[in-house]
């Protein structure tokens, strides 16, 4: 009995320490996120709504729970993350037609929703922070996807 | 209280069930960590009913719907964040207690005689529970819904003559979609549940025809006293009722743990691909059925194709979970227990153990062609532990099995 | 194995005890599961403030606007319809003129006894369009003296077709009809002179 669990556990340490390196083939900077630093996230909130949510929505998150999350007060938010009038309430829905995006930059820019749980903070890091100015003027990014405009390039630097 | 009693016991037979499930169902007095598993499994599937039925009453089954209803109840609806955890979570834990609960009847020979039967509705039972939880993991609507059950439905494609009209007929449609995600929701909700709830209560009543088994594998009925009582039995209520209660709060302190701090388990429970949602036009890197049905899926892709067809794949698959229905056959031992098998059994079962937690392993990564001949290597040792066994439990020194109880 | 004594007095408190914490522990258990059917943050969403503009708004005309899924009637009466609400033509008809009786929490308190509506803004009427019998939306008949509601005595108001209830043109429910109390005024303010919002109480002055 007692052989067989000493194999069982040898068995899943060796397992759990093979797959931190089987899921990854990217090579990706650690974010270092640290999220009960409130004043960052505040930062982190007014940014993505002034640079990202011209195109990007983030529809299933409601600005009151924004507020509600990151210690604001319903008319801050109202005052400087919300900009055509819509209600605390509502989700952050991006005034992007999805047919105009698809004819001036190929694809749709996709909800930001979720993107944290599917690809990880690291890969949000390192996206934001892989970008660079080539010659034809437009910018290139070190990961795939690389429709998200020139401005990105300064945060790159 | 004894007049509502009787009332009672004249229209239904309250007490005599009581008496002869619980107070005087007598059970080996030796039940050690490993008997703790069935008790829990019967909780796991009460949380599943609990939770699925909360989830059912906010869920949007129809596929321009799905994901962003589940998204609903993570954000909006109150608490329903610890509702799909606890049921996502749930259904990883399920599977975790049924592999316990069947090692222990690789262990202590609980599938041999009088127990086959047994042995039988519980595989019955893995297999109902294996087809519930694919057909629940594709009810999000994510990626990995999507193109896991791509995968796995198309197996039915392969078989000869008939497979494109069956995956046709499976569908209800051309491809993966709304008329299959609607079905399984179905199937999924009310179905199988039902299926699982008779199946557990015919498991029962098997179990409580022959008596339960214990680590010794010595049959305690063999041993009566002058009441007709077993000797080494004691009865279930109240020792086994307050045993169980406590492994149910030991299991739910982990339990616990698993689904308020790290309810996705690093992509092992909730797999990341699934956050995004279901793209026919494009297919994830990798895809891989979550832990529980992934040795299974390892044997499927160890086997070539041959002429043409994925089909002996699927053969294979089928294979190796029917060929449990015959461990009783096959066990040709005449001791139950490991405690007294012969060394020979002890190093076959370790083998055993490596093989499936290593197919297990191989199922969650992509093919090279190292894992290819790993996955080939482990199927061989997984299958040959059932050919073999009816040579290798004969030969062998056994010890001799005493005729009480040990502890 | 030899016999023990059973200590009962021990038994009944650890039994009693284990008990008392696995209720509560249910209690817990139950909470959040029972959470889940009060209102969604999407359903409280749309559960918001309605505006309704009422520049246009003619006498004698109803608008009818969605408040929490039910319609809410906003209307303008004209100063005859004002006058017949406080003449004892209508009120010896209805149940609970004043909204002492059944109907006292019918409606907020700002709205006045008569009218039913925001103080010196008499004119315009906000009533949530729902019988209070069985929840069916009664008809606006507001010309006086129709045949079929009893010809000169009816100074005009609402009918409902389902079981035959009948409100004046404050709400206020008839006496002898079905349904028990006078319709619903919702909280309501102006937001200016030719707005109004219905679903906020009005500012505090």
């Amino acid at each position: 009995m007692k052989t067989h669990l000493k194999t069982k556990l040898t068995l899943a340490s060796i397992l759990l320490s093979f797959n931190v390196f089987a899921a990854g083939d990217l090579y990706l900077d650690h974010a270092n996120t640290d999220i009960s630093d409130t004043a960052s996230l505040q930062n982190g909130a007014k940014l993505f709504m002034n640079y990202c949510s011209g195109c990007h929505a983030i529809g299933f998150m409601r600005y009151n729970r924004i507020a509600e999350d990151l210690n604001l007060s319903d008319s801050l938010v109202a005052e400087h993350l919300m900009f055509a009038g819509e209600n605390p309430g509502e989700t952050i829905t991006t005034a992007m037609p999805k047919e105009g995006a698809v004819k001036w930059f190929g694809t749709a820019p996709p909800d930001l929703s979720l993107v944290a749980r599917a690809k990880g903070t690291d890969w949000i890091y390192s996206y934001l922070r892989g970008f660079y100015e080539d010659d034809s003027k437009s910018s290139v990014s070190t990961i795939k996807c690389l429709r998200t405009p020139l401005c990105l390039t300064y945060y790159g630097r | 209280m004894k007049n509502k009693e009787s009332w009672i016991d004249q229209r239904f037979p309250l007490t005599k069930v009581w008496n002869e499930h619980l107070a005087e169902y007598y059970t080996p007095r030796n039940f050690n960590f490993w008997y703790f598993f069935g008790s829990l499994a019967i909780l796991m599937l009460v949380m599943q009913f609990v939770t699925g039925i909360f989830l059912t009453m906010h869920f949007k089954p129809d596929s321009a719907n799905a994901f962003a209803s589940v998204e609903y109840i993570m954000r909006d609806v109150e608490w329903g964040w610890l509702v799909r955890y606890l049921h996502s979570v749930g259904a990883s834990a399920f599977f975790v207690v049924i592999y316990l609960h069947m090692y222990r009847g690789l262990l202590y020979g609980s599938y041999k005689g009088p127990r086959e039967l047994l042995w039988i509705l519980g595989m019955l039972l893995y297999i109902v529970l294996m087809a519930e939880a694919f057909m629940g993991y594709v009810l999000p609507w994510g990626q990995m819904s999507f193109w896991g059950a791509q995968v796995i439905i198309s197996l039915f494609g392969s078989v000869p003559v008939i497979g494109p009209d069956l995956l046709v007929w499976i569908l209800g449609d051309y491809a993966l979609g709304d008329a299959a995600l609607n079905r399984f929701f179905s199937l999924h909700v009310i179905a199988l549940p039902l299926i699982l709830v008779v199946l557990v209560f015919l498991h029962l009543v098997a179990l409580h025809a022959v008596g339960s088994n214990n680590p010794d594998g010595i049959e305690i009925k063999k041993n009566k006293d002058k009441d007709g009582i077993p000797k080494d039995g004691i009865p279930f209520h109240p020792y086994f009722t307050v045993k169980d209660t406590m492994g149910v709060v030991a299991f739910l302190w982990i339990f616990c743990a698993v689904v308020f701090y790290a309810p996705g388990l690093n992509g092992y429970f909730l797999e990341h691909a699934n956050f995004i949602e279901a793209n026919p036009l494009q297919t994830p890197e990798h895809i891989a059925p979550l832990w529980y049905l992934t040795p299974f899926y390892s044997v499927l892709r160890a086997v070539p194709p041959m002429f043409g067809s994925q089909f002996p794949g699927v053969l294979a698959m089928g294979a190796s979970l029917l060929i449990l229905f015959f461990l009783p056959w096959l066990d040709r031992s005449p001791v139950k227990s490991i405690r007294y098998r012969s060394p020979i059994y002890k190093w076959v079962l370790g083998v055993f153990v490596v093989s499936f937690v290593m197919l297990g392993w191989l199922g969650m990564q992509p093919v090279t062609p190292l894992n290819a001949f790993l996955a080939r290597v482990f199927t061989v040792l997984y299958f040959a532990f059932f050919i073999l066994m009816p040579w290798y439990t004969s030969i062998g020194k056994t010890k001799e099995v005493p005729e009480r109880l040990t502890e | 194995m030899p016999e023990q004594t059973i200590d009962l007095q021990k038994r009944r408190f650890l039994t009693q005890a284990t008990s008392v914490v696995g209720a509560v522990g249910v209690g817990f258990v139950a909470w959040p599961f029972l959470s889940t059917w009060k209102p969604s943050a999407r359903t409280r969403a749309a559960g918001s403030p309605v505006d309704v503009d009422i520049s246009k708004l003619q006498t004698g005309q109803l608008v009818r606007v969605l408040w929490h899924k039910k319609p809410v009637w906003i209307f303008k009466r004209s100063a005859e319809a004002l006058a017949a609400l406080e003449s004892d033509a209508v009120i010896k008809n209805l149940s609970d003129p004043d909204g002492s009786g059944y109907s006292k929490n019918q409606q907020p308190k700002y709205v006045t006894t008569s009218y039913r509506s925001i103080k010196n803004r008499e004119e315009v009427g906000v009533i949530v369009g729902v019988c209070t019998h069985l929840g069916c939306s009664p008809t606006y008949r507001p010309e006086p003296g129709a045949a079929d509601l009893g010809g000169d005595s009816w100074k005009g108001g609402f009918y409902c077709p389902c079981h035959g209830s009948k409100f004046d043109l404050a709400g206020r429910v008839y006496a002898g009809v079905p349904a028990p109390t006078n319709l619903v005024i919702p909280p309501y303010r102006y937001v200016s002179d030719t707005l109004i919002r219905i679903g906020v109480d009005p500012e505090i002055s």
